[in-house]
């Protein structure tokens, strides 16, 4: 590299220096032997001798420049001569440009991009080919897309084909996203599908703190009461490994929120992300979602009531929201869906319900007065003996007070037993924790099936203890 | 709001990413040129080698992925904003201008290909990483319930 620029650079000087001068001499001496190649040793003498740069061809000869271009000395003697080496140069630079390696590249791209188009016009028409099967046109949903060959059903079945290569993607990683309702026993009446992300919980970005997240007021107090009536679900919007460790932190002893669920559950469609409620194994007609996303309601709007955004602020419309889904709760209905969607504006549900209770309350209070002018053998001797009257108290009172009253006793049975529960966690987490890369190799990571069963055989061993 | 709490929001983390790339750009050129230095010098001046190596063309290799880390982190970021969804194909879109606007001095031929096979290089990532994460993704289990009921647990 080195050695080619030195030599351009001589080669200027030289044609800079060498020829201006003898130019005249030559023309009028040698101009008949100029276009003469074979004369080439006495036109250099005639060079050598008159030149005043010191740089002549023996010099550099012995300098290790052997090969100077005689052409590039003579270039300037005439216009034409020029052009012609000028084209010859761009010429051979064009030649050089593409080398045998070049053009050998190019004819394999050229047979790469042929052999995509081919292949790619193979793979459609092999799309656009007859259902294989029944089970095929059933599972793509496409039984009004028959068998055929025109131009509208090869198209119809290839637009199929091609969806379902992609809702692998978009459809929710499981057919059944929780496992079949509690038994009998257990059994709360309704099931409470719960967003995370602003609606519960806020997360928020500054320069000073990073990103943090508050808990919305009152939480603590919604889950805990509302987990008597509702079998609680999370359905957070983001992906299991950014929400998982807040999820879990909302409810330490797992007492509230049965099941946890996230975005590889979501059905993902035409940019919307869409929580589907029929997957959830329960009853349509006893679930309610609340969520803040129109969208991920978008499948069962009747279920679902959308609130605002929480934008972490306090407030206290979770504590709001509870006289409502306890009410709902407590009725015996078959179907919460009639009773949601009579609300006009689902998403002011408090407000509306304020009011209905309100209305409640008057009719009752009206038909006690009512009722309190017929006779009543107990009040009366009650009255008689001078014993205080209590006055009887009105239904949906009665609910919140016994309801409250559970809440609690549950609070106090959970802080007597909270180191345990957590002593228990630890426990589990420390067998199936220690995950060694030869364990995950050979045998995968711990399948939840296995911890339940070891929960299962433990939670055994635990009555056995207490019956002796 | 964003969902990864490890990342910065979108106009801070171009830095964040243009750093990221940077350093391990760096880190990597150290391992890669310090072998190539090492392995071409003569006996004796090996370690040399191996360090004027790595203090030539490390530096550079870093520079070339923190620039090609920081493009991207803003065309993702553009993408996102302009499209206000999150999912798989920003990151495509991102990788395919990334590729155009590196390519774009050898000529439009050049410029289509080299965005075509970057778009295609990053849509196998994210699938790849799409699958990864559904197969990894557990069906939820039903706790365990006594035979006896606790009497609190209503």
């Amino acid at each position: 590299m080195f050695r080619l620029q030195s030599r351009n650079l001589l080669r200027s000087v030289i044609t800079r220096t060498a020829i201006r001068q003898p130019i005249k001499s030559q023309i009028t001496k040698n101009f008949t032997n100029f276009y003469s190649t074979t004369d080439k040793n006495t036109q250099k003498k005639d060079e050598t001798k008159k030149p005043e740069s010191v740089l002549n061809d023996d010099m550099l000869a012995r300098a290790g420049f052997e090969d100077l271009d005689p052409k590039a000395n003579k270039a300037e003697e005439d216009a034409e001569v020029e052009k012609e080496i000028q084209q010859e140069k761009s010429a051979r630079r064009r030649k050089r440009a593409q080398t045998s390696k070049d053009r050998q590249r190019e004819r394999y791209a050229n047979i790469f991009y042929l052999a995509t188009l081919l292949g790619g016009i193979a793979g459609v028409g092999y799309m656009c080919r007859d259902w294989d099967n029944i089970k095929e046109q059933e599972d793509l949903d496409a039984k009004d897309i028959g068998d055929g060959y025109s131009p509208e059903l090869m198209y119809k079945r290839l637009s199929k084909r091609l969806g379902s290569l992609f809702t692998f993607f978009s459809e929710p990683a499981f057919e059944n996203l929780l496992p079949p309702p509690a038994p009998e026993q257990y059994r709360r009446p309704l099931t409470l599908v719960l967003t995370l992300d602003d609606l519960l919980i806020h997360s928020s970005w500054d320069t000073n703190h990073g990103w943090r997240t508050a808990k919305r007021p009152g939480l603590d107090y919604f889950l805990g009461y509302l987990s008597q009536y509702y079998e609680i679900v999370l359905f957070a919007t983001n992906s299991q490994i950014y929400s998982e460790k807040t999820a879990s932190k909302l409810d330490p002893y797992h007492a509230y929120i049965s099941y946890h669920l996230f975005r590889e559950a979501c059905r993902y469609k035409d940019g919307k992300l869409i929580k589907d409620l029929s997957l959830l194994n329960r009853d349509l007609g006893k679930v309610v979602m609340i969520d803040v996303d129109q969208d991920s309601a978008s499948l069962q709007p009747e279920n679902s009531i959308i609130v605002k955004k929480w934008a972490g602020k306090p407030d206290d419309y979770l504590i709001s929201l509870i006289p409502f889904l306890e009410y709902l709760a407590t009725q015996p209905i078959k179907d919460v869906r009639p009773i949601l969607n009579s609300f006009q504006n689902k998403s002011n549900i408090v407000e509306e319900f304020t009011i209905r209770e309100k209305k409640l309350r008057d009719q009752w209070s009206k038909d006690r007065k009512g009722a309190g002018n017929a006779p009543n053998a107990g009040n009366f001797i009650a009255k008689l003996l001078g014993m205080p009257v209590s006055e009887p108290k009105m239904p949906l009172d009665i609910i919140r007070e016994h309801g409250q009253l559970q809440y609690e006793h549950f609070q106090k049975y959970l802080q007597e037993n909270a180191s345990k529960f957590l002593e228990e966690e630890q426990k589990l987490k420390e067998e199936f924790g220690k995950v060694t890369l030869n364990k995950l190799i050979t045998e995968g990571a711990p399948k939840p099936e296995d911890i339940v069963k070891v929960q299962q055989q433990r939670a055994q061993e635990e009555i056995e203890k207490q019956q002796k | 709001m964003s969902a990864d709490h490890t990342r910065d929001p979108c106009p801070i983390v171009i830095l964040n990413d243009f750093g990221g790339a940077f350093a391990m750009g760096a880190i990597g050129g150290c391992v890669w040129h310090g072998i190539k230095g090492f392995r071409n010098s003569p006996y004796g001046e090996r370690g040399y080698g191996a360090l004027s190596a790595i203090k030539q063309r490390a530096p550079r290799v870093g520079g070339n992925l923190g620039v090609w880390g920081g493009l991207f982190s803003i065309f993702d970021c553009s993408v996102k904003a302009i499209r206000k969804r999150e999912d798989a194909w920003n990151a495509v879109i991102a990788g395919f201008f990334t590729g155009g606007a590196l390519a774009i001095r050898g000529g439009w031929k050049h410029t289509r290909n080299s965005a075509i096979t970057c778009a295609c290089l990053l849509g196998v990532f994210e699938g790849v990483g799409m699958m990864m994460q559904r197969l990894q993704a557990q069906p939820t289990m039903a706790p365990v319930y006594p035979e006896e009921p606790q009497a609190l647990a209503a």
